[in-house]
């Protein structure tokens, strides 16, 4: 998957992709967003320090401006996060069916957008459950090799 | 820590607060809610199903009172929708205000408003990407969207 990487600069960037796994010929800097002309879909990752540079704005206008081209783009804010993130289309859609059904509860009238806080606490209980049973997973796994 | 269930029968109700971790002491079944006066600090499990008893909503009533007069003591209290949902899911007091607070920081870039609220979709999007890959994929490296923010981060 081609990524786009929204960094504070070259080190930056090297050090998100390797964290990433992404593969040098699918890294795509923000000064070559034309080699993701005609892609489907593509990664986007920013690092907290992409917004510190200068041209942060700017340059991520341009990268939503590219995103939008494509016939599946991810879902990017409308401001560059000030914290490492990725955001991508590489998810299961049924996750995302039932992650918007947990918070759908909490919405308001129109049942289109949910607070911050209500959302986070919802989330956070599931990631800690699903991290304990992956761990706990994990145990049972080693200890039946053991 | 004591969680109320809420379920459409006493089965139910056990077998899913077993495969919550619930203890059995810690558990109070739902029919039981008028006698959470005073109680300090409680989770709340819906079990599907729950939203069919004919008490539903008179007790999902009288359980969001309760959780917000807990919430202002020192053991806190969950936050609850305004109606019963109608699948399984815990509602706790005592979720680690670090992984509220860090999930927040994903979510914030794509919310507007005062409170600020975000897209039931991109919410979803942002939290399915991060669930998946702290359990399929590595999401605790640097760069990975975990996050973490940099000690120098700053705003633009």
């Amino acid at each position: 998957m081609k990524t786009i990487i929204c960094a504070l600069n070259a080190a930056d960037a090297d050090e998100a992709a390797a964290a990433l796994a992404v593969e040098s010929g699918d890294r795509v800097h923000t000064h070559q967003l034309s080699r993701i002309t005609g892609a489907d879909t593509c990664d986007v990752t920013v690092t907290s320090g992409f917004a510190r540079r200068p041209d942060a704005f700017e340059t991520w206008q341009l990268v939503r401006t590219a995103v939008e081209q494509m016939d599946a783009p991810p879902i990017l804010p409308t401001h560059p996060p000030l914290i490492n993130a990725l955001y991508t289309t590489d998810i299961d859609p049924r996750t995302v069916e039932t992650l918007s059904a947990l918070i759908e509860p909490f919405a308001d009238d129109g049942g289109h957008t949910v607070s911050v806080a209500d959302a986070a606490r919802t989330f956070a209980v599931v990631l800690e459950r699903t991290q304990a049973a992956y761990e706990s997973a994990l145990e049972r796994a080693h200890a039946g090799e053991s | 820590m004591r969680t109320v269930i809420c379920a459409p029968g006493h089965r139910q109700a056990v077998t899913e607060a077993r495969s919550h971790g619930v203890a059995p002491d810690d558990m109070i079944m739902a029919s039981g809610v008028h006698r959470l006066r005073g109680l300090l600090g409680f989770s709340v499990l819906v079990v599907e199903g729950f939203t069919s008893r004919r008490d539903a909503v008179e007790v999902w009533q009288v359980l969001r009172h309760r959780a917000e007069c807990s919430r202002s003591g020192p053991v806190g209290g969950p936050v609850l929708p305004f109606c019963p949902p109608p699948f399984t899911v815990l509602y706790r007091a005592d979720v680690a205000p670090a992984a509220v607070e860090a999930l927040a920081r994903l979510l914030d870039p794509f919310a507007t408003g005062n409170p600020p609220m975000v897209p039931l979709a991109a919410a979803a999007a942002v939290a399915g990407d991060l669930i998946e890959r702290h359990t399929i994929r590595n999401a605790s490296m640097a760069g990975g969207g975990d996050g973490t923010p940099e000690p120098r981060a700053v705003s633009p």
